[in-house]
């Protein structure tokens, strides 16, 4: 199976429009997947409905036992995080800050702090009008853990794909180039970027380019709003020559993605024209990711 | 004291750095207040693009990560077993140390018996400080590629924003996108949260769970519509129902997309653009003097 992940450093560029218009034109067997788990809009546009919702645990978050807690400070000293305050000679935990590195339960003279399991967010299976599987996370934690809910998004994805012996998996990551932008790249077999030509949309992708070259991974770079500055979207095209990254297709601005959108419709459903505009698309990542 | 307002979103792409840029300028040009400009999001900042000028000046910044002194160590394993990150193998010989799955949490040097664990700093990026022709300063926050936690950069970069601000009547902070670690990081210390949304499911969908986190840390939030149609009822509709009041609109604008695009300055030239400056710096005002 082969897996294909669409990133841009800069957000707001179209990733998911297009990731969404793709889904509608596939004929293969196939899996998607959302990997921006703290901002996934993927299922707005495809993912119907819900067939499966799981919890998913990773990582700890301390508790304190009011009743054995003596007010002492220690663990409010010691937390490198700012999380722990004591009010009324009890501590507090502030659950937004708390990492769970569990240092506070190991000092605690009076034993008042538990590590307990943390929900980290959820894994979600959709269903889809094209008869592809999605699957989605949904995160509820706020501090380090989304580069763990990637990687069980994309684990439980590719287990859906052995499973119905899916030819590609198709992820939609996040923006930027930290956690998890890395934690999308792991395992891919070829990345997609999705640009638009704006002097901070060319900045980002040269930093998210540069990231993939660590990775030594394929890829081809889609232009998206490329009638919106001519000069910069030239610019783009020769760093891509420069590169060796093949441009893959470009699309100018056009109402028309965010008509869909505001219809929880793909592009692809909007006419044919953006429907054979997507089949070529399709058909070109193939070639270019064998 | 500073008043410290975000500028976040939750999705990417919505118009935070357009915003941050010029109402940092129109606080100090048209208000005649100081305002001092800080990019929190590290992984791709670019408000520097707008400012057309070089770093003034550069730090290095780190985080904190373990070094073991080889002669203490004896091996016993305490500090493998301690670290919830797995940042620490206990080999044959001597400990092992993985720093990127390190989260600076101390606990292996706190409890390691022989103090064979010391905390050393390691690079994560740079904090820079740019000063524009037009007076603005900008302190923004740069990752280094491959590192994956954009947290403690984010931290060093307010924290040498509070020292260069000490007389700023307002400080800005241009947020990263996501809804999670760096986003709370950089919404943490602010006295206001500016979501600025687009009127579409994807904008209203990542707005609103930026809105749920800003109100677990009890930040007073408003919204901003970016690229407005005529009739925005239903969107404010669905923000009133949050108990968040949609404060101004932009017009949906091509010209400004083009004219952002070679990283201008927008105020000045779009009066409809300028009124809505005009109306969230009399909301900030109005807030800071509450």
């Amino acid at each position: 199976m082969k897996e294909i992940v669409v990133l841009s450093g800069k957000g707001g560029t179209g990733k998911t429009s297009i990731t969404g218009a793709l889904a509608a034109v596939v004929q293969e067997k196939i899996v998607f997947a959302d990997s921006d788990v703290d901002a996934s809009n993927l299922h707005l546009i495809i993912g119907d409905e819900i067939i499966k919702k799981e919890e998913f645990t990773s990582g700890y978050i301390a508790r304190v036992d009011s009743i054995l807690c003596n007010g002492c400070r220690i663990c409010e000293r010691e937390c490198a995080y700012d999380s722990i305050h004591v009010k009324n000679k009890t501590a507090e935990i502030n659950e937004m800050f708390c990492e769970g590195c569990g240092l506070c339960e190991k000092l605690c003279p009076a034993k008042a702090i538990k590590m307990d399991d943390l929900i980290a967010g959820s894994i979600i299976s959709y269903k889809t009008r094209f008869n592809i599987p999605l699957l989605g996370a949904s995160m509820t934690a706020k501090r380090e853990r989304s580069g763990k809910l990637v990687s069980e998004v994309k684990s439980k994805a590719r287990a859906l794909g052995a499973e119905i012996s899916a030819d590609y998996l198709v992820i939609d990551g996040p923006p930027g180039i930290g956690c998890p932008a890395i934690a999308s790249l792991g395992g891919a077999g070829y990345v997609i970027l999705v640009t638009e030509p704006t002097l901070s949309g060319f900045s980002d992708l040269k930093r998210v380019f540069s990231l993939i070259k660590y990775f030594r991974i394929k890829t081809g770079i889609i232009i998206n709003k490329a009638d919106i500055n001519p000069t910069v979207a030239r610019e783009i095209r020769d760093f891509a020559d420069n590169e060796k990254a093949k441009v893959l297709d470009q699309f100018f601005f056009d109402s028309i993605f965010a008509e869909s959108v505001k219809k929880n419709r793909t592009v692809s459903e909007a006419t044919e024209n953006m429907k054979r505009k997507f089949e070529n698309l399709w058909k070109k990542i193939k070639e270019e990711a064998e | 004291m500073s008043f410290r307002v975000a500028i976040a979103s939750g999705k990417g792409g919505t118009g935070k750095t357009i915003l941050s840029v010029n109402l940092a300028l129109y606080i100090q040009e048209v208000l005649h207040k100081n305002a001092v400009l800080v990019d929190l999001d590290v992984e791709e900042p670019n408000s520097s693009i707008f400012l057309k000028t070089e770093p003034k000046e550069v730090f290095e910044a780190s985080r904190r990560v373990p070094k073991f002194i080889k002669s203490k160590c004896t091996n016993c394993g305490i500090c493998a077993n301690v670290c919830m990150f797995n940042a620490l193998i206990k080999a044959k010989e001597h400990v092992l140390i993985y720093k990127n799955l390190c989260h600076s949490c101390n606990a292996c040097a706190k409890l390691c018996p022989e103090g064979a664990l010391v905390m050393e700093n390691s690079r994560i990026g740079d904090v820079r400080v740019f000063e524009s022709e037009l007076n603005l300063t900008l302190i923004d926050g740069i990752l280094d590629l491959k590192e994956e936690m954009s947290t403690p950069l984010i931290e060093s970069v307010k924290r040498k924003s509070d020292e260069m601000s000490a007389d700023a009547d307002f400080i800005i902070y241009d947020s990263p996108p996501g809804t999670s670690c760096s986003y709370v990081e950089s919404i943490k210390d602010s006295d206001l949260v500016l979501i600025v949304t687009e009127p579409t499911p994807f904008g209203r969908n990542d707005s609103a769970l930026a809105i749920e986190t800003a109100k677990k840390l009890n930040k007073k939030i408003k919204v901003i519509i970016n690229r407005a149609d005529l009739n925005e009822s239903e969107t404010v509709k669905f923000f009133s129902e949050q108990g968040v009041q949609v404060i101004a609109a932009i017009n949906n604008n091509i010209k400004i997309a083009q004219s952002y695009s070679n990283g201008e300055i927008i105020f000045g030239k779009f009066d409809d653009f300028d009124k809505a400056l005009n109306k969230i710096a009399e909301v900030i005002i109005k807030e800071a003097q509450s």
